[in-house]
């Protein structure tokens, strides 16, 4: 009884990794670096994070975990509440929904389903933030944001693949 | 993956109703996040106070993680210092000659000031008093330019109150919990200060628009206005200080005024948050009775002489 109560606390913790990560990176994204722009890298890193794991392990990075994640974003950034939440959850929905094409292909697939997406993601969040604001909003840290997640997704999911065996049950 | 064939039978039954769950599941959270962006619309208040609430439970985390990283900024900016040593000793020189004639003009207005004052007796500005505290996350994110303080309503902070660091205005607080703030920058879309060009002496509004520039309004149409000048708060509707200064005018084209701030955004660490409300009118009588220091005598809060021209607009308001 006791080593099945510590195997599933073991496995709960496992299952909590994705989100962990995700959470301290974009904690991380957000530090006071005195670097110009550095901070756009958080909602870029939250969306390579849910893109990569509901492609590579989606029964790890549910619905809800994403849409926590996009929260915590939106918490943090002060923005329009709920709109990363919004945006993480669709890219779970889409990133999910085609996996079967992205996972297990050549790395460039998932690269270039990851620029598809982090697209989407960003008419998204234009679209419902100059709703918000009533006020068409400039681009440009729109795109920063999309050229920081897009080079930086290699990097990312290369740390992220090898996080991955801590999340497998022993 | 292992229990795959063992469940092979029952996942056969159970599949479709776990997609509809999960369909529902996934339809649910997006209304939630769509009820969300209405509430922030319609309730903004209740949505902005949970939003402090939220940061308040991450502050902790950010402020143990930031520290570190403010460290190595020091690190680097001594290695930085030294590398620059001899070039920043002669600049140092050249600034302090320029700063002795400074000095000396300071102290005979300052004279003169005293006796102006006491000539006529005005009511005095309140003076604001200082809160210090450390930058702990740049969270300016893809629509809102803004950061967060280890500061909070705790430590004297509320909302509305002016930031600034050594260079000038940073913006204003616009949330406060208990133990943290966030900061919202001059250069925010929603940032609105208003200000006068220190020359004309013409009433404008600082009008953030998300771009390092934040550009002038509300300015009189025959008002001259050209590059260079210095833009300082105005004080009007008593929510910041007179005389802080904010920025010098970068360009004049097509009716369009921009200023470049004084601060150097890269380089906020430490800020410095004052406690200020105007006087009301009521309040002034009774202060002037109160008004117990000596004209021209140094200020007891002030926690600088004033370091260059550039802060001596600041140091003006704060000591009058």
């Amino acid at each position: 009884m006791e080593a099945s109560l510590a195997n599933k606390v073991a496995n709960f913790a496992r299952a909590g990794v994705p989100f962990a990560v995700s959470a301290f990176l974009v904690l991380a994204a957000m530090m006071p670096y005195g670097l110009p722009k550095s901070s756009l890298a958080a909602p870029a890193l939250a969306l390579i994070s849910v893109y990569y794991w509901s492609v590579f392990r989606p029964e790890l990075m549910p619905a809800g975990a994403a849409f926590l994640l996009g929260l915590l974003v939106d918490v943090l950034s002060g923005g329009p509440p709920g709109l990363n939440a919004l945006v993480l959850t669709l890219v779970h929905w889409a990133a999910s929904g085609q996996r079967r094409v992205l996972a297990g292909k050549s790395f460039a697939v998932s690269w270039l389903g990851y620029l598809l997406i982090a697209a989407g993601a960003a008419v998204v969040n234009w679209f419902f933030a100059s709703l918000f604001h009533a006020t068409a909003f400039a681009s440009v840290p729109l795109v920063v944001s999309y050229v920081i997640g897009t080079t930086a997704y290699p990097l990312v999911a290369l740390f992220l693949a090898r996080m991955q065996p801590l999340t497998r049950s022993a | 993956m292992a229990k795959g064939p063992r469940l092979s039978g029952l996942s056969r039954v159970a599949a479709p109703a776990r997609g509809v769950a999960q369909r529902f599941g996934l339809l649910l959270l997006m209304a939630t996040a769509l009820a969300l962006l209405v509430l922030g619309k319609t309730h903004g208040d209740a949505i902005r106070d949970l939003r402090v609430m939220a940061v308040e439970g991450v502050a902790p985390v950010l402020e143990v993680l930031s520290a570190p990283v403010i460290s190595a900024r020091h690190a680097f900016g001594q290695i930085e210092h030294l590398w620059n040593t001899e070039r920043n000793n002669r600049v140092l020189r050249e600034k302090v000659a320029r700063l002795s004639k400074w000095q000396s003009i300071a102290r005979n207005l300052e004279q003169e000031n005293a006796g102006l004052r006491a000539l006529v007796n005005p009511a005095p500005d309140r003076r604001p008093q200082f809160i210090s505290a450390r930058v702990i996350g740049d969270t300016s994110g893809l629509f809102v330019q803004s950061a967060l303080l280890n500061a909070g309503r705790r430590d004297g902070v509320e909302r509305g109150q002016a930031v600034t660091t050594g260079q000038g205005l940073a913006g204003r607080v616009v949330e406060a919990g208990q133990h943290s703030a966030r900061l919202l920058l001059l250069t925010d879309l929603n940032s609105r200060v208003p200000v006068l060009v220190e020359h004309s002496r013409h009433r404008a509004v600082l009008a953030g628009d998300n771009s390092a520039r934040p550009r002038l309004t509300v300015l009189p149409a025959n008002a001259k206005v050209n590059p260079g000048d210095r833009v300082v708060t105005s004080g009007h509707a008593g929510v910041f200080p007179p005389g802080l200064p904010v920025g010098i005018v970068s360009s004049v084209a097509d009716g369009e005024v921009h200023i470049q701030p004084f601060v150097e955004w890269d380089r906020l660490e430490y800020v410095t948050i004052l406690r200020y409300r105007a006087v009301p009118p009521g309040d002034i009588a009774r202060q002037n009775e109160n008004n117990t220091v000596a004209p021209g005598s140094p200020t007891a809060t002030a926690p600088a002489a004033p370091a260059a021209p550039d802060s001596a607009g600041f140091s003006a308001g704060a000591a009058l």
